[in-house]
Parts: structure tokens; C-alpha cells; sequence
């Protein structure tokens, strides 16, 4: 693998006052036809590690374009991106993958699951990539799967699942390979409110475990669930709201003992757990996240 | 990413859509098989022509009476005497001076008969000729004696008959030795019967009767004192086309003429042998060529496979890349399948190209050539990668976010 990201797993409570993501001046322009579109004009902002930062916007003002640039799976026109310090444009195109397995993990708006796939393949599918072997595999998908409370449905198939149960799976895939980063794309705009409140739950419990989560949504319910609001509009930031600090507890983390979330890639707290009991011989991974002191 | 999960993936990947791939696979098997099958039957076929010419004699050249008119061009219409094979032509041919070449000279009087035993009757033909005939064309005997130069000179009406001419006149498991059939109402008495040797053209090898010329042309071939052909009989191959020029020298000689105009055709066996070699060495290209276009377009159905494959599954492709499928991965991915459904239907088609070689296909029986089935099969296999690598490689170069976005 290459050296510029062999270090990408370190523990983040090491360095918890460092940024990871750093936008300057982040330009946009998609050619439709013949017409040039700025999408994005000018983005600059940065976020630290522990942050749990909402992206606010009316559709069309770029806070999804902003998104997949900093989940890497875009690439800017003009503007730099730091992300943990490495110029992504410095990146070859097996450096962006690389990146995009182990440092991200991103949440849909539409699920994107692979159909064909069980729920456990589903979640397997970062760590097949990254090479992982086939019992860690599923030792690791399964408890992932345990930390959204979807380990009753491992071998169903996608479609057969709600939309609440399937956004849940892609929490899942997205938290597998441990990233430090979690970024979600309009993750509850495909819901029910009910189904919202869950998902956002785990997201709190996921920033509460010390992972930076960004958040890109319309609703204003959803966002309240962040440390910090920033809007978009027409492609520039027009504000930046923070009300809470980057080191304090998520403001609507629900304290219930009996979810597993914060607790399976905890290695503190692993022998407890209850839902995991059928994986004694799991060890959590090396680069697991420890909680941070509060 | 190891490779039992890139077969996994493969395997998942060609059974999404088990119909498209099983008609994928029909299409390489389909030209695999057809390469398979036709080079063997042209094979089979230019095998089966070269046994027919050695099945003709050794070295020999045939000496046939075309009907011409000899003693000069057949358009001057003045001249009127047919040029005839006679017994002076073989005693000038034999002669060691005027063709050193030439081992022996068979005369060839022959006629077709009804040959009568008890009740039972069979028509076949008669060659009346001299005791170097059998050997000049590779008869055996499976029992009995061949006819002798001394019963030649003194007229015996003895004869040598087919296993055909056996089994129609004679009942199963009696000795036709020393029995005496009936050849239109003349008497011939059986000496020897002549081992098996199949068809060889037209005609029926097993089907003849051999005997001394002078006793045909008494009883059968009436007062002609001339011959139908002569059987020359080389000293060895590579001095068959020596012979070839001397025999043409003498006979033109005789004749009074140019050997350009002889009024014969000596036919070499070597010559007809290479002509018929580089004829079905041009069928077997042929079939070949035909059953490579069948493959290369099996192979294109690959390539549409993968294209409308790579297509449909773009929003797949763009999931992978987002949870950090390197380009690598998703170009292995699909090569892996294309290489397996090429796989796949190579190795049926060399299982039904080695089926339908086993039958006899428009009287020819295929021999399969070991080369055929490696081409056919490398082939398939290199048109797997190939045309699997285009469509593979567009997968694989798509930036994540387009790919997510296709619809």
C-alpha cells in the first residue's frame, strides 16, 4: 500500500484538537452542454476531529456537491482539500480508493446497497476490498450489523428490508473498515420520522465513540442533532452556527444502556455486550476508536 | 482482494443474468466447436483421399487409352486408325534399356461379367493382366495362389477373386479354392482369393476378379488384342517422374507423335497424390476460415455481454468505488467474468466439438487435430480477455460520483 497512507488508522484520541477536513476555496463548474454551471463558488471551511457538523442548504445550492468532494468521490475544479493533512490532489486514483475505504465512510440518501448482495455480503463488501480474510470479515460485519441493531436480518436480502432497516445496513458498511470520518448525505430524507430518530441516534452514539460525522440535510430537526450548522447558498458558505464545542457530547445523544452502538467497537465496554455474545472470539480490531475522556 | 472473492464476485456477477450469459456461452461454444468439427473433417476428408491414392499401388503410373486418335493431331480428321495399348508396348516399356526406371509393366484387359457358382450370381468386373498386376497394386491374398506367368503363356483359366465376389457366390464357411465358376458361361477355376482392401473411388475393390490376360481376351474380350490400360510400376518413388518421362518417350515413340500429343494419359501417382493433398489442404483453410469467423463473432457476443453488463450496472459499480473499490478491483472484476464465460464456453465447445467429431459427417469420418482444439480453445479464451477488457476497463476509469449518478 502506499506510504502516504500507512498511518491512516492511528487512534484519533491522540490528536483530537487537529482538523481533518480542510476546504479553501473550492470551486465547482459542471459543462451542461455547452454552458458552463458554477455549483460551488468558493468553499472554504474546516472541520476537527470529533465535530458533528450539519450541512444546511435549499436543493441546488451545492452542499451535496461539497459532500462528495470532501467523501472524495469528486473532484474539485479549482481550490484546495486537506483531508488529516494529505493534499487529496496529490492523490493517485488508487490513493482516492484507498482513502475513501479506510479513512470515510459514506451514508446515502437513497441506501445504495447492492441488491444482489445479502446484508452481511453488503457490509463485508469495504473489507473484501481492503483485503481483509474471510472470518474477520464476518466477525467484524457482524458487529458492525449488532451496532445498528440489524443482527436479526444477516442474510436477508436488501429489498427485503424498510428503508429505516436498510439505511441502518449502509450505517453498518459505512462503520465497518472503524473510519474516522462519517459522512452522510441527506441520510434520512428517504425515512419516516421514526425511522430519522433511529438512524440519527446512531449517529450521535457513532460521534460520541470520537468520530467526526458531517451531515448534509434540509431539515432543520435533523441538523439540531449537530455541534455545529453550516449553510450553503448558491455555493458559498452564508453562515456557520456552532452550539456546542467539538469535544462536548452530541446535544440529542440518547443515553440507552440497552442499545449496543457506542458499545461493540468499544473494547472497553465489548465484554457486556450482551447482543454479541455469540462472538466471543472477536477482538476488536487494532485501530479500534476509544471513547474520549469527556 | 484474494482470488476466491474475485470468483465469487465473478460467479455472482454471470449468474445475475443466467439467461444473457448462457446465450453468451452458446455463441463461444458454438465457434469453438465449429472450429473443432470442420478442421477435422476437412482432416478426415484429405486423409481419406491420400488412402485412396496409395490404395491405387506403389510407384505406379497408369497408362490409360483416351480414345484419341494417334499418328497425329485428332483435328486433321485424315488419319483414321485408333492408337491401341497393345503387347509390344509392354515388351518396349520392360525393356531395361530403353527404361531403367521401370520395374514392371502390368497389362489391363478388362471387362464386366456375370460370374456364376451353383444358383448364385454377382456381377463384377475382370481384369485379365499378367502375374506383376497383384503386386503393382497392392493386392494380397488371404488364401490360395496368385496367377503365374506360365499360366499367362499357356491361356489357364484360372483366377483370383474379390471377398465380395466370395461371400455373393459362395455360401458362408465353404472353401471357394479349387471350385470352378462360371464367367459368361466359361469355366475358371479359383486359386486364390484376395484380401480385403475397401473402396477406393468409384470403384469397389473387394468386387474383382484377376486373371491371365490371354485367357480374358480368349474367352471374354473377344478378338481385341489390345489392352484397356497398363499398370507401370516404378523402381521407387523419388524415380517415378524419370520413369514417367521414359515411359511417355517410348510410347510416343511407338506411336509416331510428340509426347505433348500422345494419344494416351500416363497418370503418377505421386503427382495425383500431391494435387489432391493441396486440394484438401485448401478445403480443411476453408472450413477453418469459416469456423474462425464463427468464433470471432462468439467473441464479439462477449464484448456486447460485457458492454450491456458494464451498462446496467453502473450504479453498482459507483457503490464500489464509494466504500473504495480501487480502479484495479473493478477492472478485475469484470475481466474475471468475461474470462470465465470464455472460459466456460470453450471448454463446452471442445466437449462438443469432441461429441460431433465422432460421427461421420457427409461420408468423411473427422480426425480431430490436437492444434484445433488449443487454437479454438486459446482463442476463446484470448477473445475473453480482449474483448472483456474494453467494457471492463470503461467500468473501472468511471469517477465514483458519475457512476452514482447514472440512471
Amino acid at each position: 500500500m502506499t506510504s502516504t497512507l500507512a498511518k491512516t488508522d492511528t487512534d484519533i484520541s491522540t490528536r483530537s484538537s487537529r482538523p481533518v477536513i480542510v476546504l479553501r476555496n473550492i470551486t465547482k463548474t459542471y459543462m451542461m452542454g455547452s454552458v458552463a454551471v458554477d455549483v460551488l463558488r468558493g468553499i472554504s471551511m474546516t472541520i476537527d476531529h470529533g465535530d458533528f457538523v450539519a450541512i444546511m442548504g435549499a436543493s441546488g445550492s451545492g452542499k451535496s456537491t461539497t459532500m462528495h468532494i470532501i467523501g472524495c468521490l469528486d473532484i474539485p475544479s479549482r481550490g484546495y482539500y486537506w483531508l488529516d493533512g494529505i493534499d487529496v490532489r496529490t492523490l493517485t486514483d488508487t490513493d482516492l480508493s484507498m482513502i475513501r475505504n479506510r479513512k470515510i465512510g459514506f451514508v446515502f440518501q437513497s441506501f445504495n446497497l447492492i441488491p444482489r448482495l445479502s446484508v452481511l455480503a453488503n457490509v463485508e463488501l469495504p473489507l473484501t476490498y481492503r483485503g481483509v480474510n474471510k472470518q474477520e470479515r464476518r466477525e467484524r460485519s457482524t458487529a458492525a450489523l449488532a451496532a445498528t441493531g440489524m443482527s436479526h436480518r444477516l442474510t436477508h436480502m436488501p429489498t427485503e428490508l424498510s428503508g429505516g432497516e436498510q439505511q441502518r445496513v449502509a450505517v453498518a458498511r459505512a462503520i465497518v473498515t472503524n473510519p474516522s470520518i462519517i459522512l452522510a448525505d441527506e441520510p434520512t430524507g428517504n425515512l419516516a420520522s421514526h425511522q430519522s430518530a433511529e438512524v440519527m441516534n446512531i449517529f450521535s452514539q457513532l460521534n460520541a465513540e470520537g468520530r467526526t460525522i458531517v451531515l448534509v440535510t434540509h431539515e432543520k430537526d435533523i441538523a439540531e442533532y449537530a455541534k455545529r450548522i453550516i449553510r450553503i447558498q448558491d455555493g458559498v458558505v452564508v453562515e456557520d452556527i456552532r452550539s456546542l464545542p467539538v469535544n462536548a457530547m452530541p446535544p440529542r445523544l440518547e443515553s440507552n444502556p440497552s442499545t449496543t452502538y457506542h458499545t461493540v467497537l468499544s473494547p472497553g465496554s465489548y465484554k457486556t455486550d450482551t447482543l454479541n455474545s455469540g462472538l466471543g472470539a472477536y477482538t476488536p480490531p487494532s485501530e479500534s476508536i476509544h471513547r474520549r475522556p469527556k | 482482494m484474494s482470488w476466491s472473492d474475485n470468483f465469487v464476485i465473478a460467479i455472482r456477477g454471470i449468474t445475475a443474468n443466467k439467461l444473457r450469459s448462457a446465450l453468451t456461452v452458446l455463441g463461444l461454444l458454438i465457434g469453438v466447436s465449429a472450429v473443432i468439427i470442420l478442421v477435422a473433417v476437412g482432416n478426415g476428408s484429405s486423409l481419406s483421399v491420400e488412402q485412396r491414392i496409395n490404395q491405387l499401388g506403389s510407384n505406379t503410373l497408369t497408362v490409360i487409352n483416351t480414345g484419341r486418335f494417334g499418328r497425329g493431331p485428332a483435328v486433321s480428321g485424315t488419319q483414321t486408325q485408333q492408337a491401341t495399348l497393345t503387347m509390344t508396348d509392354v515388351k518396349n516399356i520392360e525393356n531395361p534399356n530403353e527404361a531403367p526406371d521401370v520395374k514392371s509393366v502390368s497389362p489391363v484387359a478388362s471387362t464386366t461379367v456375370t460370374a456364376t457358382y451353383g444358383s448364385a450370381t454377382y456381377s463384377t468386373s475382370v481384369i485379365g493382366s499378367t502375374a506383376s498386376y497383384l503386386n503393382a497394386e497392392d493386392y494380397t491374398l488371404s488364401s490360395g495362389s496368385p496367377i503365374t506367368s506360365q499360366e499367362v503363356k499357356s491361356h489357364t483359366h484360372v483366377i483370383d477373386i474379390g471377398s465380395e465376389v466370395v461371400s455373393n457366390l459362395f455360401d458362408p464357411g465353404q472353401n471357394p479354392i479349387g471350385q470352378t465358376i462360371q464367367l459368361n458361361s466359361a469355366n475358371f477355376e479359383v486359386i486364390g482369393v484376395l484380401a480385403p482392401k475397401g473402396t477406393s473411388g468409384l470403384t469397389n475393390e473387394d468386387s474383382i476378379a484377376i486373371a491371365p490376360y490371354t485367357a480374358v481376351q480368349d474367352e471374354l474380350t473377344g478378338y481385341s488384342q489390345s489392352f484397356s490400360e497398363l499398370i507401370v510400376q516404378g523402381k521407387s518413388s523419388s524415380t517415378l517422374n524419370l520413369a514417367e518421362s521414359e515411359v511417355e518417350g517410348i510410347l510416343a515413340a511407338t506411336n509416331d507423335t510428340t509426347v505433348a500429343n500422345l494419344p494416351f494419359n500416363v497418370i503418377n501417382q505421386a503427382t495425383l497424390l500431391s494435387t489432391a493433398k493441396s486440394t484438401t489442404s485448401t478445403l480443411t483453410v476453408l472450413l477453418g476460415a469459416v469456423a474462425a469467423i464463427s468464433l470471432l463473432v462468439g467473441g464479439i457476443g462477449v464484448m456486447n455481454i460485457m458492454l450491456v453488463t458494464v451498462t446496467e450496472r453502473t450504479r453498482e459499480i459507483g457503490i464500489r468505488k464509494a466504500i473504495g473499490a480501487s480502479k484495479s478491483a473493478i477492472l478485475i472484476q469484470f475481466l474475471f467474468e468475461a474470462v470465465l464465460l470464455s472460459l466456460f464456453g470453450g471448454a463446452l465447445g471442445v466437449a462438443i466439438g469432441m461429441i460431433g467429431t465422432r460421427f461421420r459427417i457427409d461420408g468423411v469420418h473427422p480426425v480431430v487435430a490436437g492444434y484445433s482444439i488449443a487454437l479454438a480453445f486459446g482463442v476463446a479464451v484470448v477473445i475473453g480477455v480482449f474483448f472483456g477488457f474494453y467494457p471492463a476497463n470503461r467500468a473501472a476509469s468511471l469517477r465514483p460520483i458519475d457512476a452514482l449518478r447514472y440512471d
